[in-house]
């Protein structure tokens, strides 16, 4: 019975070492080696990790990815740029112009005689209002509202405009120059003279003396009584 | 300038050399510690012959990997080792235990003493494959002479320390089942 672990044990080591001096049949390296030239290299699973390293092949398709991104992105920054372009184009519809952002725009106009060049003193300036022109504040509006626009077109002119525009063509220009207020000053100024000389007082009379006759003295009675009926 | 030029030489032809190791070296190497690594599980020279050779189509697939790994040997020997696995699950190896068990024993010894060596291989084979997987696994990888025990180690995912008490329990376990 003393034999027996030693005799198990003695099989175990026989066992493991008849595994260890096993010998590989013969030609298996060649074997495995034509085995592994038949191998075609493309077998090699695709593997993403793969794409990381920096092989050839890796490089070059880093460089179509790269390249192809940027140009992806190239075309996404162009149409949002072309959308944003064509959204700011369109009409503004808040623009609608209402009474309370309407203005009146007031254009000084001159009026000119045409039949007198030789007017020494300027024409009154007159006020015309041309048309109501829609007022903005500028922070309400998009600045694309701001861009330059034409000149408003001229508004037909009101009754009183055309019976100014009549009378400066058709009148006597010494009747419109008496328009003026000098003119006019000086005109009354003028009635304001000839008034006063005319209903002047007269001159006191000299002391009669006893040569005049009576009927001198009755004409300078009768003469007031003539101005008056005048 | 030169010098510059030759390191730089020296160094692309190092680094293309360990980005593509020699395969024949390799399998001249490693063919026969394969083998018997996978003879032991799979116990068929036809088997373990296959499992030799997908292990270096493994190394060929994964080529670009082999500059990377610091030591060959316990990286080979864990592949074979669970290619033979896998191969266990499909072939039963009780069916071959006799036959290898025959191959084992030296042609020199006379016919009777020949069958009773074949027949008390053929037990020790068969307690083997009732051992426990980490214990049989420790046992079988201690018995090829080119694998240290920091190999094995490697290997098995476990320490020294733990590898030797596998083998203390594997033979342990393996005395008790012998016996009875």
């Amino acid at each position: 019975m003393k034999n027996k672990p030693l005799n198990h044990d003695d099989a175990i080591d026989k066992t493991l070492a008849a595994l260890k001096t096993a010998a590989p049949p013969e030609g298996m390296d060649a074997r495995i080696l034509q085995r592994l030239q038949q191998q075609p290299a493309a077998a090699a699973p695709f593997r993403w990790r793969d794409l990381l390293t920096g092989s050839a092949l890796a490089t070059a398709w880093w460089r179509g990815a790269l390249s192809g991104a940027a140009t992806a992105m190239l075309l996404v920054g162009t149409l949002l740029l072309a959308q944003h372009t064509l959204r700011t184009k369109q009409p503004v519809v808040s623009q609608v112009a209402t009474a309370r952002n309407l203005a009146l725009a007031v254009v000084p106009v001159t009026a000119s005689a045409p039949n007198s060049p030789a007017r020494a003193t300027p024409c009154p300036t007159l006020l015309r209002v041309t048309r109501a022109v829609p007022v903005y504040r500028a922070d309400t509006l998009p600045s694309a509202s701001f861009a330059p626009s034409h000149p408003a077109p001229v508004l037909p002119l009101t009754a009183e405009e055309r019976a100014l525009v009549r009378l400066a063509q058709t009148a006597d220009p010494k009747l419109l120059a008496a328009l003026e207020p000098e003119t006019q000053a000086k005109l009354a100024a003028q009635e304001s003279e000839d008034f006063n000389k005319f209903f002047a007082p007269p001159p006191t009379p000299p002391q009669p003396s006893d040569n005049d006759s009576p009927t001198d003295t009755q004409e300078n009675r009768t003469a007031p009584q003539q101005g008056e009926q005048i | 300038m030169d010098a510059i030029g030759e390191q730089s030489l020296q160094w692309f032809a190092a680094e293309r050399v360990e980005a593509e190791p020699d395969l024949a070296a390799l399998v001249h190497d490693y063919s026969g510690l394969l083998y018997r690594v996978a003879l032991s599980l799979v116990r068929n020279p036809s088997e373990a012959e296959d499992v030799v050779q997908d292990v270096f189509l493994r190394v060929l697939e994964r080529k670009r990997e082999l500059a990377a790994i610091v030591d060959l040997r316990p990286w080979l020997v864990r592949i074979a080792w669970n290619l033979a696995l896998d191969r266990c699950r499909r072939v039963r190896p009780r069916q071959m235990d006799d036959l290898f068990a025959e191959a084992l024993v030296s042609a020199d010894l006379p016919a009777d003493q020949a069958l009773a060596e074949t027949e008390r291989i053929r037990q020790v084979l068969g307690a083997i494959e009732r051992l426990p997987g980490k214990e049989r696994e420790a046992l079988l990888l201690s018995a090829m002479d080119e694998l240290s025990s920091a190999e094995i180690a490697a290997v098995l995912g476990r320490s020294e320390s733990s590898v030797r008490s596998l083998l203390f329990r594997a033979r342990a376990h393996l005395r008790q089942r012998l016996d009875n």
